[in-house]
């Protein structure tokens, strides 16, 4: 094997593994001691992108177990590419399975909502479809009409008050949380219509016409379903209100409904 | 019948800063006057959203370097095509004033390890790392600058000096170099040579750009103290020495202050920016500190 592969399988070996020697080739009686300049570099720099992309995770779990759980992370899911901002999507996941986190079963869907925050705040970007544009569209043909969603709109469904709880971590330091109530899940959106990324809880009814709408559904064929479930609904203030989020871009181009395609509404 | 070359660099020769988000606000409200600003690479190739109208509002006001963290020249098994192409997509948006990398690998099999690892200095590494600088220009249709490591150990397959090699790129590629000041003095530190000798040594005409940092002394074992480049404080006064010898040495040069962690306000940053032109382009500064 030629040297430079040869030191550069040995390194990765030894950066993943601290139990594996550092490689053959390093020179000098404090060759580890040299060595873990890299591997602490390496450490440091990966737990510091993650401590930036969920501050939130960290405020709840405390800053220890967060720093213990962020240094297995980086061993076990070590990143593909040298983006950071596409580094740790699975980190909720990883620390909601640690047996420390049994205790705070909504830290998973705190960290969908950074992540997401994260996505968002790097999406392309697009106008945001204003109520006026969708106003200028003759009525009668506004059931028919399909809407095409903002790149930066994301959405989480907790069986928490992830939303809340999130939102509790952005109270300052030292003053007291608000009171959340455990019981009660939440539908949240993410959406950003200018630069920053807001966070949003929605309805339950609002969240599943939004869903139906991002899924395709017409607006008429999305009210029908909120319909089938609650005859007192009402699409419009719901419309006004998605649409105020900044969720969509514009109208969809094709006004034909496509026969085959049924409004998919989340349970 | 001649050959044009293309100049290595269109840095302006004043000093610059890094840009961090951080700052973002207060230098969009005070405009401060400032040679060029430098961003990583890496962390402009999302979709969009703020840090490309953020990194728009400065390339229209102020000269722009690229400076890639991720290329992994000196990777045994290739660049990556995909992250390249991202790269030269950047470059050809923002059309920056120079674009440097470093002579370092980062990914190995699909890992990346977020830190610019070492290459031993050998024939084999030579021939890898001129082969993706040229690829690298070739795609990005320009010169770029190589910048030399922080040293924290050697390697026993090394059969050059690092200076023998880096004469050896910039000749086989006609790529010029990135000085990082600071990485000479932790190298020359941590490995035992004289850092004078070794700028000496180098292709000082085709020196493109300066860099200038804060670093850390480890000395948690006193018999083996250790440098370590950390650009999370103020330049010491033995770089700003060797910096005053590097310039008298390869001439005025485009000079970055970087500081990437720990961030400081921005009048911190902004007066070791002051420092370094002073030194660069004394003539044109009030030179009270010497009177």
């Amino acid at each position: 094997m030629p040297t430079l592969e040869r030191f550069q399988q040995q390194t990765s070996d030894a950066l993943l593994d601290s139990a594996t020697a550092c490689p053959e080739a390093v020179s000098g009686d404090k060759r580890e001691r040299r060595f873990d300049v890299y591997r602490n570099n390496r450490a440091v720099s990966l737990i510091e992108n993650l401590q930036a992309l969920y501050p939130a995770v960290a405020r709840l779990v405390g800053q220890e177990f967060f720093t213990a759980a962020a240094r297995a992370y980086i061993d076990a899911h070590p990143p593909t590419g040298p983006v950071m901002a596409e580094f740790g999507e699975a980190f909720g996941d990883f620390i909601a399975a640690l047996s420390g986190a049994k205790s705070i079963p909504y830290i998973r869907d705190v960290a969908r909502i950074e992540w997401c925050r994260n996505a968002a705040y790097n999406a392309s970007d697009a106008p945001v479809l204003s109520l006026e544009a969708l106003a200028s569209v003759p009525p009668d043909t506004l059931p028919e009409l399909r809407l095409d969603p903002h790149p930066a709109l994301h959405t989480v469904t907790s069986r928490w008050p992830s939303g809340s709880i999130w939102a509790a971590t952005q109270r300052p330091a030292g003053t007291d949380a608000p009171a959340v109530d455990m019981r009660t899940g939440e539908q949240i959106a993410i959406t950003r219509p200018a630069w920053d990324a807001d966070v949003h809880i929605l309805t339950q009814q609002s969240a599943q016409f939004l869903h139906a709408l991002t899924q395709g559904s017409t607006i008429g064929d999305a009210a029908a379903s909120q319909l089938d479930l609650d005859p007192a609904f009402d699409a419009g203030p719901h419309l006004v209100h998605v649409l105020s989020l900044g969720a969509f871009t514009a109208i969809a181009q094709t006004l034909t409904a496509d026969p085959t395609a049924t409004p998919q509404v989340s349970p | 019948m001649p050959v044009t070359t293309p100049p290595i660099t269109r840095l302006p020769q004043r000093a610059g800063v890094c840009f961090k988000h951080q700052h973002y606000d207060g230098i969009v409200q005070d405009q401060p006057d400032v040679g060029w600003f430098e961003v990583h690479a890496e962390n402009y190739l999302g979709a969009g959203g703020k840090p490309f109208q953020m990194l728009s509002w400065i390339r229209e006001r102020y000269a722009l370097s690229i400076h890639g963290v991720g290329l992994s020249i000196g990777s045994h098994n290739g660049l990556d095509a995909n992250h390249l192409a991202r790269v030269a997509a950047l470059v050809e948006r923002f059309e920056p004033h120079s674009f440097s990398e470093h002579l370092a690998w980062s990914t190995h099999d699909n890992r990346f390890y977020s830190d610019l690892l070492p290459v031993p200095y050998n024939r084999e590494t030579e021939d890898t790392v001129c082969a993706h600088i040229n690829q690298v220009q070739d795609t990005l249709k320009r010169p770029m600058l190589l910048e030399n490591p922080s040293n924290y150990l050697s390697l026993n397959t090394s059969t050059l000096s690092e200076a023998e090699l880096l004469n050896n790129i910039v000749r086989r590629t006609g790529c010029g170099l990135l000085l990082d000041v600071n990485n000479v003095y932790i190298s020359a530190r941590n490995i035992g040579y004289s850092a004078e000798d070794y700028i000496r040594s180098l292709p000082t005409d085709r020196i493109g750009e300066m860099h200038l940092a804060g670093h850390l002394v480890d000395d948690a074992d006193p018999a083996d103290p250790l440098l370590i480049d950390t650009h999370d404080r103020a330049v010491c006064d033995d770089v700003w020495a060797l910096y005053a010898f590097a310039l008298e040495t390869c001439g005025a040069t485009p000079t970055l202050i970087e500081w990437d962690s720990n961030l400081p306000e921005w009048a911190e940053l902004a007066a070791d920016m002051q420092r370094a032109e002073s030194l660069l382009n004394p003539s044109e500064t009030v030179r009270c500190a010497n009177a």
